[in-house]
């Protein structure tokens, strides 16, 4: 009994106590704002990525592509493990008046919408019973009916203005078209077309907000057929029409490594069907990722940075373990007298040494919860604090184009937190050993001759 | 003497030394010595000659390099350290020359501790009320029942004694071994200290006593001398 009374007494009575609880609850705050920050960046890089390329993902490193692509959908649909696929063609290209490459996408907008998350991304339509490039708006009156066919989504960063949801919005923009210039490739991985590329004028229907700002800044969306001609993919050499990626969503309920390996079978038997016509060459390295993979080099680094800032708060949760041994054996030291007073009343060494680790076990309790509270405050306000920060002292945080997401994530992962409070409890406890133990072994008459 | 079971505690052949500046230095030197039950005997000696180191050896808080002891026939320093952890708390009490309160403890919870020490968290919620009764009669008996709420750092120095009695008296110890109980008060605490110390005696409670005071040790019904290590 009278260690929970001696752990308490010491620690209300103690001030020097109070700095233990201090570091604990600072490294608690710090650890758990820093990995929710991190976790919620790396969670939200990976839902965005996830949302917007879908389950799995068939394609080539060149940009030539590969053939057959409706023969295999067909096949692929025909597995129950498979959902829905679609073909993508992708190339990169020039903008008119402006100096950035852009990534241009041509999909068949409502299978693409399907297999993946981009209507959600998508500003006008995204409560719209349908998605089309095709230009609808009167303002469009003008343009010429194969003109009309040409519509485009941009990334949404790509603007310079927001554009309101109404139509008077849009017409306030009018005419928001832009010259696009890709160069087009023979299966052969020849220049096709004149050597100023293939330029087309695509006018704007909506703009595509995906949370990836890398995807939003340079993406350019426009229908396949319209890509595909573009770009000379669409058999006009003579050869089979061709497409740059194939994307792939799961039926509900697959596993996603189990879907992947089905996929991968399928094309392989596939790959193999068609080895003796003359593309099979075209289909030999295309890759079948999930879409973590496909996606890695814009996921790894969100993963990276994650762990690299766990080691670097162990590290600094080795520090406070250090605050709380120096804190707890200067107590030890200063109370030896008093510990031989309470084994002279038949108190044990390890009691004594419990009062010590008990104390330790209070200090990282208390210093969690503070850390804790103050710490899921400030995850849960961080834009609102980014937003006052910016406001006050005119810096911005948080920077979109840098961190892949567009604003600081405010969720906490009480889970995290949990184990965030256990660990400050355990390093606590850590450091309360050594004085545990140097108090369970005082010798009785030594501590109370110290003056 | 000779009743065996008049003897509450006996000391045979006990040797002690210390090494001080890598010089050995003995203390004791084959020390035997008996103390009957309800006596109050008196160990007079000049300063360091010993002691409070054989009343420390006495009292389980310090062991002998040679030699027995025997508490009610138990070769104590042959027992578990548990065992003498439960002896040391529940049939020995010890009052210091320099009080030894706790200052994070009031006047109550210091007399209170060698109870608490004993009672695990439960058994302390069954016992705790007859044990503030007997602490609360404690501090009364030494003339400090006002006063149960005072950290020591508030009180005089007889005050801090006399609580530091009522905490040695707490567990109803069979031996109370006191370490120049008067060596640090002004000669009306002192006093005090001895009539409890008298009343107590009186009341059947055996006490070891060691003073290098010759006033003090005429309230014990026998005097030992320690000179050289030994008894006489």
């Amino acid at each position: 009994m009278y260690k929970l009374l001696l752990i308490w007494r010491y620690f209300v009575a103690k001030r020097v106590a109070l700095l233990a609880v201090a570091a604990v609850a600072l490294v608690v705050m710090l650890v758990l704002v820093v990995l929710s920050v991190m976790s919620g960046l790396l969670e939200n890089t990976r839902s965005r990525n996830h949302r917007w390329t879908g389950d799995v993902v068939l394609s080539r490193a060149s940009l030539v592509g590969f053939p057959f692509y409706d023969e295999f959908i067909a096949e692929l649909e025909g597995h129950a493990e498979v959902a829905r696929a679609t073909p993508v063609v992708k190339t990169y290209g020039l903008i008119e008046q402006r100096n950035t490459t852009i990534e241009l996408y041509g999909l068949r907008m409502d299978e693409f919408c399907r297999v993946t998350g981009f209507r959600e991304t998508l500003h006008r339509f995204k409560d719209r019973p349908s998605v089309s490039f095709m230009l609808e708006s009167e303002l469009y009156v003008t343009l010429s009916e194969e003109a009309r066919g040409r519509g485009c989504i941009v990334g949404h960063y790509m603007l310079d203005d927001d554009i309101g949801d109404s139509e008077r919005e849009l017409m306030a923009h009018y005419p928001l078209g832009w010259n696009m210039t890709v160069f087009g490739l023979s299966s052969q991985g020849v220049l096709l077309g004149s050597d100023m590329g293939s330029s087309q004028r695509f006018w704007y229907v909506d703009d595509s907000d995906s949370g990836l700002p890398r995807v939003d800044g340079v993406a350019v969306y426009v229908d396949f057929d319209e890509l595909q001609q573009l770009c000379f993919m669409n058999g006009v050499d003579g050869e089979p029409a061709r497409a740059n990626e194939i994307r792939v969503c799961l039926a509900d309920g697959v596993d996603a490594v189990e879907g992947e390996a089905v996929v991968q079978r399928v094309w392989g038997d596939f790959v193999v069907g068609k080895r003796e016509l003359g593309q099979a060459r075209l289909l030999e390295d295309v890759r079948v990722q999930s879409w973590q993979e496909f996606r890695r080099s814009y996921i790894a680094p969100a993963e990276k940075e994650r762990n690299l800032m766990v080691v670097v708060f162990c590290m600094i949760g080795v520090v406070a373990v250090f605050v709380v041994f120096a804190i707890f054996y200067m107590i030890v030291m200063e109370k030896v007298k008093d510990l031989g007073v309470i084994k002279s009343v038949g108190a044990s060494g390890w009691s004594l040494g419990q009062v010590f680790l008990g104390y330790g076990i209070l200090v990282g309790l208390v210093g969690a919860l503070i850390g804790s509270s103050f710490g899921v405050l400030i995850v849960r306000n961080s834009n609102e604090i980014e937003a006052v920060l910016h406001r006050w002292f005119g810096f911005q945080l948080w920077n979109p184009a840098v961190y892949a997401i567009d604003k600081i994530p405010d969720v906490v992962y009480y889970g995290q937190a949990l184990v965030i409070g256990l660990a400050a409890i355990g390093a606590s406890v850590l450091g309360a050993i050594i004085p545990a133990w140097r108090a369970a072994r005082l010798e009785v008459v030594e501590s109370l001759r110290v003056e | 003497m000779s009743d065996k079971s008049d003897i509450i505690i006996k000391a045979q052949g006990i040797h002690k030394s210390y090494t001080l500046d890598k010089r050995k230095q003995v203390v004791l030197h084959g020390v035997d010595l008996e103390v009957g039950r309800g006596e109050f005997l008196a160990v007079m000696g000049s300063s360091g000659s010993g002691k409070s180191t054989l009343l420390h050896i006495l009292g389980l808080l310090d062991k002998p390099d040679q030699g027995r002891v025997d508490f009610e026939d138990r070769s104590v320093f042959d027992l578990s350290g548990f065992r003498q952890d439960r002896i040391r708390n529940r049939e020995i009490g010890f009052v210091f020359q320099f009080y030894h309160l706790l200052p994070e403890l009031n006047v109550l919870e210091n007399v209170l501790l060698p109870m608490m020490v004993r009672s695990s968290l439960l058994s302390w919620f069954g016992t705790r009320r007859q044990a503030k009764r007997r602490a609360r009669e404690l501090v009364e008996e030494v003339g400090l029942g006002s006063q149960t709420k005072q950290r020591p750092a508030t009180l005089s120095g007889g005050e801090r004694q006399r609580v530091a009695l009522a905490r040695a008296l707490m567990a109803d110890p069979k031996l109370l071994l006191a370490d120049e109980p008067t060596g640090n008060l002004d000669s009306a605490s002192g006093k005090a200290i001895l009539e409890l110390l008298g009343r107590r005696n009186k009341a059947g409670q055996t006490i070891v006593m060691v003073t290098h005071d010759h006033s003090v040790a005429a309230l014990a019904e026998r005097k030992l001398v320690l000179q050289d290590g030994v008894l006489s």
